[in-house]
């Protein structure tokens, strides 16, 4: 077997590794490949790289198993709902109360801006960090919810806090009083976001291994059906790496990034309605970074979606290659072929490896790319928003407030998306390729009045 | 455990230097709030326009040298854990392929797929998440109390009533989570073998109508599988919440006290501003720690099960003689007795002594499981004598070395098992450097050549998995090709004429006998046809040789060669 890699430049190898790609991904077709000998590897004609095609219909095609779990699904969606108000109507009652409080006193406003800017910043920054941080997309659990929830309490509480640093001037009882009913309010809140966020989740996990659950046995049931030249050839572990990692692929899908598309797209729309209502100069400064963010994104993960692609393929072709081996492994030894398809199996290991880090490296740089394009715009929006307090444009620090946490809270949207749009790729080509595998054409039904032979004779007649 | 360490050596220098870069961004994220509050209090109070911007630029530098650190983290910690990875797999791998075939049976095929790739990527996961996290949130959480301690001691009393908590709570959801995920694995585990196992038997299954079977048997399997990771999923939806009321309850307490301490002046604003960001650095990073921890008790049980494969030794141990090839073919069986590992009862072979002069040709007939392919397994090593020996050329068979032993005996298998690749590439099996001369040569003499020329693309014709599109005549004379490809001193034919047609086979045998005249070969078959010609006939019973000689004098002497003789070839034969 030629030793096609040597161990050069990384460009180098990315590009080695594009030229085995189409082998790799032709496997994954019936009459594919499984492991051969040197040359001519699955070129079976130019087999055509399997991009998802028709993502419309595999979408349309997933939501009618989701229709069998409809209960759970809605109630998972109100609460989702739910959710989402609580934390949104936070920034508007942490607007008011600033207000209130600000007019008590005497406190010139550049200062008390400031001072709740600040504090703005500083507990939104810290949030926004730690809650990327902690996003791990490859296991991604991470609950927008909980996060957007936690963040917008935070906030409105630090602000809170400074806006008390004002109290200092005004009588400490009045201030008391009202800083415990915000309390008391603020507690509440917390308590049906809660509720809902948890009923959400439980809602969610039934909806997904619900549907992953009928998925595979539809898939077996639909094998059980097809005819053997099927199974002659299709590798047996490519079937098998369909019905656990391609499926594995759409139950991801389906617990995770459902809530996050839901409620960004939410959370999205009653963010920039809030916006604009408050201050659309405000709103259009915030427009101008995303078409950057976008940029970034796109270019980003259109890279990274090929090679968690060919990660996958290459995961197939080892599965392939463990289970002929290991089944043939009587030949295997008769042959002492072990070391040939010991090298075989290093190819695809090695390929795996590079597809598979240089994918996970480039996308971990999106976050805190992300990250400094939404702080440059926050400190513009700061800046600008400040500016617009001191010139009297805009009539309450107050109104700054929601607006800065609003905007903080639109922008979030945008990230889970992208961090979504991987799993969501790999998910739709998952399920792909499981119903390819249904589709494929079973043995013939049985006629409706098929009779069932009750006591055979053994007597045969092969009429021409 | 150790073993598994093993393999992070060579990646030693990225599993350090990971953290490091972790601790760098830990240190930059502990910083901002205590900039933050300087700014307030300082800046802010004093009207300090010049001070103000100078922090703020500092603020700046942290941040970037923040992302830098996280950045750097992830390049490293993704490199460890992936090479790591690559080298375990192929650890795994490399220890399957050296099994005997009893370590195989023992861990089944379906099992030995999982451990090689699903179990790999949990700890590989682990690895990574911890590495990336299991240090940070420590250094976060220790770094948090001090930082609050330091603000205001009082106050901290707040937060630290909270942690214990947390802490039971964490562990609680731990220790549940240990057992949930336990089970979930091994269910995968039966999904993956029922799956496997009915592929494999897929003929099987159809021809005998059991396919409703087998998907009651699958629903059974998904149905555990489902529910257990139902079970799990449901633990862990808990998790978030929980933790997030807790914090949202100390946050709520502190802002009261706080709040109170500030209209006594006993604290600025600034401080309780960073004391929230504090309070919320500690208590998330106690919840990250909790989800780092249940990966952790997850891969546990993977770690378990891919050293369970590579602490297997094989049964098979390689012999130390590496000049000795096989250079006339002679074998002899001393004593020899058989059984299979664990089998209780009688033994499959029982004191088996034969001797086979070079050139010989051998037929051993008898009923199913009578010890004829056990008896031929033992002459490649397939499977090690229990008691006796088993000699070629007057050297017992274990002082060759596997690759010289098995490299001058070409077996065709019972099962006629033909890779995915082209018929050329498979034949190739037997001599890598073959001509095409002598593939095609081969091949007539196994009378493949016939049908592989009447192909489109004749040898270069595609084979799919277990060489399909071929008829099972077709894919035997392949198998035989193969065999014959490596110019064995030794042939072995396990049964590999069943399919094919007697004037077909009379004529594989009679090339047999003049291409390959100096070739000893061993013949197992069903067929009198097969054996007839044979120098010496083995008639096996019950693991014994019950009787031996050639077609004619079997006729007349033995009563159990008559009958085989004359239920196949009718009464008029057997009367030799």
């Amino acid at each position: 077997m030629k030793r096609e890699k040597k161990q050069s430049g990384l460009s180098e190898k990315l590009q080695q590794l594009e030229n085995k790609s189409r082998k790799y991904e032709a496997a994954m077709m019936p009459g594919g490949r499984g492991p051969g000998g040197p040359g001519g590897r699955g070129a079976r004609g130019r087999m055509e790289k399997p991009k998802v095609k028709n993502a419309k219909g595999t979408i349309i095609r997933l939501f009618k198993y989701l229709s069998a779990v409809k209960v759970p699904l809605i109630l998972a969606l109100v609460a989702l709902m739910g959710s989402t108000i609580a934390s949104l109507v936070t920034p508007m009652v942490s607007g008011r109360l600033i207000d209130t409080l600000n007019s008590a006193t005497g406190i010139p406003k550049p200062v008390a801006t400031a001072s709740m800017l600040g504090a703005y910043v500083a507990t939104g920054y810290m949030m926004n960090r730690k809650s990327k941080k902690e996003e791990n997309p490859e296991n991604g659990k991470s609950n927008i919810l909980a996060e957007g929830f936690i963040f917008s309490v935070t906030g409105f509480l630090a602000s809170l806090a400074s806006g008390t640093g004002a109290l200092l001037f005004i009588d400490a009882g009045e201030a008391m009083s009202a800083l415990l009913r915000q309390l008391g309010l603020m507690a509440l809140l917390f308590m049906v976001s809660s509720l809902f966020s948890l009923s959400q989740q439980l809602m969610l996990v039934k909806v997904a291994q619900h549907t992953v659950k009928v998925i595979r046995e539809e898939l077996f049931e639909k094998l059980q059906a097809l005819p053997l030249r099927y199974f002659d050839s299709v590798p047996h572990g490519q079937i098998m790496s369909r019905l656990t990692n391609d499926v594995d692929n759409v139950s991801n899908m389906l617990s995770n990034t459902i809530t996050q598309i839901l409620s960004s797209v939410v959370t999205l729309v009653v963010c920039l309605y809030m916006m604009l209502r408050l201050s659309w100069q405000l709103t259009l400064v915030s427009f101008i970074t995303i078409p950057f963010s976008m940029l970034i994104m796109g270019t980003i993960t259109k890279h990274t979606r090929k090679y968690f692609k060919l990660q996958q393929a290459c995961l197939g072709e080892m599965n392939g290659i463990v289970e002929e081996t290991v089944s043939g492994a009587r030949v295997v030894k008769v042959f002492s072929r072990e070391d040939e398809v010991i090298r075989e199996f290093e190819e695809a290991n090695e390929d795996l490896t590079t597809a598979g880090t240089y994918a996970t490296i480039l996308s971990s740089v999106i976050g805190p790319l992300m990250n400094v394009v939404h702080n440059i715009s926050f400190a513009l929006m700061s800046g600008i928003g400040g500016f617009l307090v001191v010139n009297g444009s805009v009539s309450s620090i107050g109104m700054i407030q929601s607006f800065l946490q609003y905007s903080r809270q639109f922008s979030n949207p945008f990230n889970q998306i992208a961090n979504q749009i991987t799993t969501i790729q790999s998910a739709l080509a998952g399920a792909e390729r499981v119903f390819e595998v249904m589709d494929v054409e079973p043995e013939p039904a049985d006629a409706d009045n098929a009779n069932p032979l009750a006591s055979p004779r053994g007597m045969l007649c092969l009429k021409m | 455990m150790r073993k598994l360490f093993k393999f992070l050596k060579p990646y030693m220098f990225f599993t350090i230097i990971a953290p490091v870069f972790m601790l760098v961004e830990v240190a930059m994220d502990l910083m901002q709030p205590m900039l933050m509050s300087r700014i307030i209090d300082v800046g802010v109070k004093n009207s300090d326009k010049a001070y103000i911007i100078w922090m703020s630029i500092l603020m700046c530098v942290c941040a970037v040298v923040g992302i830098i650190g996280g950045v750097g983290n992830m390049y490293f910690s993704t490199k460890a854990g992936y090479g790591f990875a690559k080298d375990l797999r192929s650890a795994v791998y490399k220890k399957i392929q050296a099994f005997s075939f009893a370590n195989v049976d023992n861990f089944k095929t379906g099992s030995l797929i999982t451990r090689t790739t699903n179990d790999v990527t949990q700890i590989q996961n682990a690895f990574t998440s911890c590495i990336r996290m299991l240090v940070r949130s420590p250094f976060l959480c220790i770094g948090g109390i001090v930082s609050v301690l330091m603000i205001s001691p009082k106050l901290s009393l707040v937060v630290l009533a909270a942690v214990p908590f947390l802490v039971i709570l964490i562990v609680f959801l731990l220790k549940k989570g240990r057992v949930l995920f336990s089970t979930m694995q091994e269910k995968l585990d039966r999904v993956n073998t029922v799956m496997q196992e009915s592929l494999s038997g897929i003929r099987v299954i159809k021809a005998f109508a059991r396919s409703d079977h087998e998907n009651k048997k699958f629903k059974k399997a998904n149905g555990d599988l489902t529910d257990s990771s139902m079970k799990a999923m449901r633990m862990m939806s808990y998790a978030f919440p929980l933790v997030g009321l807790i914090m949202n309850v100390t946050m709520i307490l502190m802002y009261l006290f706080g709040g109170k301490m500030v209209f006594s002046g006993s604290l600025t604003p600034g401080e309780i501003m960073a004391f929230s960001n504090y309070i919320t650095q500690i208590l998330m990073s106690l919840t990250m720690s909790s989800f780092t921890l249940m990966f952790l008790s997850r891969a546990g049980v993977s770690f378990r099960r891919v050293n369970e494969v590579l602490e297997t030794k094989s049964d098979i141990a390689d012999g130390e003689n590496k000049s000795l090839t096989i250079t006339r073919g002679e074998v002899e069986f001393r004593n020899v007795s058989f059984s299979y590992p664990g089998q209780a009862g009688e033994p499959v072979l029982r004191d088996i002594s034969l001797t086979v002069k070079p050139g010989e040709t051998v037929a051993i007939l008898g009923a199913t499981g009578s010890g004829k392919s056990t008896l031929i397994n033992l002459i490649p090593r397939l499977y090690d004598a229990t008691s006796g020996s088993v000699l070629i050329d007057g050297t017992d068979v274990r002082e060759y070395t596997l690759d010289n032993l098995r490299g001058g005996i070409g077996y065709a298998l019972q099962e006629n098992v033909l890779f995915t690749g082209t018929i050329e590439e498979n034949l190739r099996w037997g001599d890598e450097n073959a001509s095409k001369e002598k593939i095609s040569k081969i091949a007539d003499n196994a009378q493949a050549a016939p049908f592989v020329e009447k192909l489109d693309k004749q040898y270069d014709t595609a084979l799919g998995q277990r060489g399909v599109n071929l008829s099972g005549g077709q894919k035997q004379r392949l198998c035989i090709a193969r065999a014959l490809m490596k110019n064995p001193k030794i042939l072995i034919l396990d049964d590999s004429t069943s399919a094919v047609d007697l004037a077909t086979e009379a004529k594989i045998q009679s090339a047999l006998r003049s291409v390959f005249s100096d070739m000893t070969v061993f013949i197992v078959a069903q067929r009198i046809s097969s054996v007839m010609d044979a120098d010496k006939i083995l008639v096996m019973e019950n693991g014994r040789i019950i009787d031996m000689g050639t077609h004619a004098e079997l006729t007349k002497r033995s009563s159990v060669y008559k009958e085989i003789v004359s239920s196949q070839l009718g009464e008029e034969a057997a009367k030799g």
